[in-house]
């Protein structure tokens, strides 16, 4: 190559004659011998190489020498570099027509028909380098610039270093300088647009390496947050967190505690944002509790045609804000067939809920039903009794009657119209919504408790009436219905002091308990 | 809460170098806005903005780092996000920073990439939270490495370990906050966890493209495999009893997956175009050992979160007008099923079945762009999800329902 020539020819200088001839006669033999040879030296994938005046198209491989008129083709993803023998190079990009038109000590010509292709050219002052295209001449002396060909001829050529003139068909030339670029059509030149600016330039190969590093980071991103995701969506499938008629999110748990072999006790967390409410069951069992306590608990609400093998002698459940408490207390639990007993029909059950299919079925009038009753029951509110009963191996629940205990009921429920809203009872099905108030106090009301609840669904959105149209009221298929949906009760009593307590509980919870009949 | 974040973009910022440096920026925008329906419902308008900035910093021919910021808004849920409560009302707004050295190795195609990042994600899902103090708000800081073998640009094989946590600073069980009831008696199970979502993660992946033929491509293949293994230090396992057992939950997570993809030159309106059309399918499979206890049936699920999912769908993207701002169009539908290997279906009541959960989502996107000016696009893209299972208790979770959403708006590129 003749730079490196050159670069010997200056250090021989300096060790004598028969050195210095040496090389001018060695340099003078390059030059006639390497004066325009053009090779490939690089090919990547799919190369097709057409030898001049010849019609097959073969695989080119590394070295091979181009002659004027030889063609070079690349396919997708291929590519192949040309040098010259002044170290001027062209890399050829994938999908590009490339032809040989002249290499000689003067002039350097090739023509690219299709596809795009890159130059970085040697300076010389002698040696013309000149790329044809179907509507554009581009003429350069050392510089850097890229070529681009569209199917139809299209051409645009960018200059990233140097001085370019650029010819269109008619002899129309332009002169382009560094970070400049021309568009070429059949019809002419285009307008010089300054190229110095990255993005007129197009994506350059370190944008296109930090795109890329950027892609690979937001994939890993995506797939460490769906490892998150997945945290997040577990607790949401266990219905552990809903919104509630305020439209303030309720985060739920519900679990069972064994505090002893023959004890279960359930336990329901409400938390929003500022306050925490709970609800309990702690029930006591005639004998010790199997490992699947669903066995037990399924005979809670009572037993068709034999008495039951679990019942509870007692239980004790609350519902407390942590500072603030309602609590019933019961203890003497035993099985009564409440359809044969003493007191005749006005007790009978004549639908019972069956645990195993969560559905209500009917009992036929005289047919046992075993539930349990307890000989003691008190209801405080902070300590303070508002009902209770006491009695001794009771057999039905109607006051008054034989076998029946003994009632001390500080409050009783108050009814319109010898009470008006909001402290009466009182409900709003006939406004279309589920809105149900229970209110009770003593005689001169300095005594009192007050139910507020809503049917609701998991959006806080209050059930209608229309919900349950097709269901009718107070059957079989409205209890059935009812399951659906969240009950949320808000106790208020005298004792309170204004605060209240505030649950969001599924009515399975009750149901199964045996609280709601 | 946002000390960490800020902290980390004083670190970014200070880690920029003086100007001696080679420094390409990578700009990426999009505003839009549009609409979420949920079986029958309509959520309001909602708007979603996204901002991607990075820097490539070239600081020898073999060390080049790679700061990054990525933020995003989300006034509009997505189709593929679960619905539970809060299903039309949802505002997410996340935050990434992160950092990545690329060093190429000597005389090799090979590249070793350190990383390191912070990540917080804040959620508003209902009227009393607050941008901060979301339920569900979680934090994650990563650090991991990657080698790279670019063997033929741009294809490549990549190996990487990473490391993970991810806390959710607002969430801890309430059970283990329960205390005592009036009477004196403790409310909460023995050993109940405080953290129950908090874990810590360890990944290892392989994934690769490759062209096809090597040398005369006209398909593009790709393939990942990763094995997470998620240690939830402060979730104890739940025994049959309803109790806990003093062992903690361990989740491992293996993926595979897998494309094919073919671009084909053709004439789109009288001028040059392309469509690339795509297969992709995808296989994961999670072992637990954690089981659930429902109490309100007061039966045990043993082995419930352990799962197989298998997704599949083809892809097409259409594009034409100038290479460096094209217009397009694009169309995609994506079949998943995930498999329970222990959790049992139930009615629409609640009773339990004997045959195991399974859950099918059916995707079908569209989408178009418009090219308004260079590096701006304007772009609509709509989402059909049908959701269908056989686990037909849907009180808490949706299952089987419909959702849509369509989204109008710009991006920029830079």
């Amino acid at each position: 190559m003749r730079p490196e020539f050159r670069r010997a020819e200056t250090r021989n200088s300096r060790t004598g004659r028969r050195a210095v001839f040496a090389a001018v006669l060695l340099a003078a033999v390059l030059l006639v011998t390497s004066a325009g040879a053009v090779s490939i030296t690089s090919a990547d994938g799919k190369v097709l190489f057409l030898k001049s005046g010849s019609y097959t198209w073969a695989q080119v491989s590394t070295g091979q020498v181009l002659a004027p008129g030889d063609q070079l083709k690349t396919a997708g993803g291929a590519r192949a570099t040309v040098t010259f023998d002044d170290a001027s190079r062209v890399d050829l990009n994938p999908g590009s027509s490339f032809t040989l038109k002249e290499s000689s000590p003067q002039a350097s010509g090739m023509e690219l028909k299709l596809g795009s292709l890159k130059a970085w050219i040697s300076k010389s002052l002698n040696r013309r380098f000149q790329v044809r295209t179907p509507t554009a001449v581009c003429s350069v002396r050392g510089t850097e610039f890229g070529v681009d060909v569209e199917p139809g001829g299209d051409t645009r050529v960018q200059m990233f270093g140097g001085l370019l003139a650029v010819a269109d068909k008619a002899g129309n030339e332009v002169l382009i300088k560094d970070r400049e670029s021309v568009n070429v059509t059949s019809e002419g030149l285009g307008r010089v647009t300054d190229a110095g600016t990255r993005e007129e330039r197009g994506d350059s190969e370190a944008r296109q390496v930090a795109k890329r590093e950027v892609d690979l980071r937001m994939s890993k991103e995506e797939v460490q947050a769906a490892a998150a995701e997945e945290s997040k969506l577990s607790e949401f499938q266990e219905g552990k967190a809903i919104i509630d008629v305020n439209g303030n999110r309720v985060r739920i748990e519900e679990y069972i505690v064994r505090p002893a072999a023959n004890q279960f006790k359930l336990v329901v967390l409400n938390e929003r944002e500022a306050r925490f409410d709970y609800f309990f069951y702690h029930g006591t069992f005639n004998q010790a509790l199997p490992t699947d306590m669903s066995v037990a608990l399924r005979q809670l609400p009572g037993c068709l045609d034999a008495a039951c093998s679990y019942f509870m002698t007692g239980y004790r459940t609350g519902r407390s804000n942590t500072q603030d408490s309602m609590l019933e207390v019961t203890s003497g639990g035993h099985q009564v067939d409440i359809n044969n007993n003493a007191y005749g029909a006005p007790d009978d059950v004549t639908a019972a809920y069956d645990p195993a299919t969560a559905s209500f079925i009917p009992v036929a009038a005289g047919r046992p039903f075993f539930t349990t009753l307890y000989d003691n029951y008190n209801l405080t509110f902070n300590g303070v009794s508002h009902q209770s009963w006491a009695g001794v191996n009771i057999q039905n629940m109607k006051n008054g009657q034989a076998l029946a205990p003994v009632f001390t009921n500080v409050t009783t429920v108050q009814n319109s119209p010898g009470c008006a809203p909001p402290d009466c009872t009182y409900n709003e099905i006939s406004e279309g919504i589920f809105h149900d108030v229970v209110y009770a106090s003593n005689g001169d009301g300095s005594i009192w408790e007050k139910y507020d609840s809503y049917v609701i669904n998991d959006l806080g959105k209050v059930a209608k009436t229309s919900d349950f149209a097709a269901t009718g009221f107070g059957g079989l298929s409205f209890k059935q219905t009812l399951l659906g949906w969240n009950f949320q009760t808000i106790v208020t009593a005298s004792e309170f002091g204004g605060r209240k307590i505030d649950l969001v509980v599924e009515p399975k919870i009750f149901i199964q308990s045996g609280l709601i009949p | 809460m946002l000390k960490p974040l800020f902290l980390c973009v004083v670190l970014l910022a200070a880690s920029l170098p003086a100007s001696a440096v080679e420094w390409t920026p990578v700009l990426n925008g999009s505003v839009s806005g549009g609409q979420y329906f949920f079986a029958g419902q309509r959520g309001n308008l909602g708007g979603n903005a996204a901002l991607t900035a990075a820097g490539l910093v070239k600081l020898s021919d073999r060390w080049s780092l790679l700061p990054m910021y990525n933020g995003s808004y989300r006034g509009t849920k997505g189709v593929d996000d679960g619905v539970a409560a809060g299903t039309l009302f949802q505002q997410q707004m996340d935050h990434t920073v992160s950092m990545t050295g690329i060093r190429k190795l000597e005389e090799s195609t090979w590249r070793v990439k350190p990383s390191a990042g912070y990540k917080r994600e804040f959620l508003k899902e209902t009227r009393n939270e607050s941008w901060g103090h979301g339920l569900f708000d979680y934090e994650k800081i990563s650090a991991g490495v990657e080698f790279e073998n670019i063997y033929k640009e741009p294809f490549s094989l990549r190996a990487g370990l990473d490391v993970f946590r991810v806390r959710f600073p607002s969430y801890e069980s309430l059970e283990s906050r329960s205390g005592t009831d009036p009477l004196g008696n403790p409310l909460g199970r023995e050993l109940a966890s405080k953290h129950v979502l908090d874990t810590y993660n360890w990944q290892a992946s392989v994934s690769g493209t490759r062209p096809w033929p090597f040398e005369d491509p006209k398909y593009v293949l790709s393939g990942s495999y990763s094995f997470l293994y998620k240690d939830f230090l402060d979730q104890r396992i739940v025994q049959t009893s309803g109790q806990f057992e003093d062992v903690a939950r361990k989740d491992f997570l293996q993926s595979l997956g897998g494309s094919i993809m073919r671009p084909i030159p053709m004439r789109v309106f009288d001028g040059d175009g392309r469509l690339d059309l795509s297969m992709a399918m995808s296989f994961s499979y999670n072992r637990s050992n954690q089981n659930t206890f429902d109490a309100t049936f007061a039966r045990f699920l043993g082995d419930s979160y352990s799962y197989w999912t298998f997704g599949a769908g083809p892809a097409a993207v259409l594009s034409w007008g100038d290479k460096k701002a094209p217009a397009w169009t694009s169309a995609s539908f994506r079949w998943n099923r995930q498999s329970y290997l222990g959790r049992l279906v139930q009615d629409e009541v609640g009773v339990y079945g004997s045959a195991k959960q399974k859950h099918d989502r059916y995707t079908f996107s569209l989408g178009y762009g418009y090219p308004l000016a260079p590096k701006l696009t304007l772009t609509f893209r709509t989402n059909i999800l049908w959701a269908a299972s056989n686990h037909k208790y849907q009180k808490n979770y949706a299952y089987a329902y419909r959702a849509m959403n369509y989204l109008i708006g710009v991006a920029y590129e830079y």
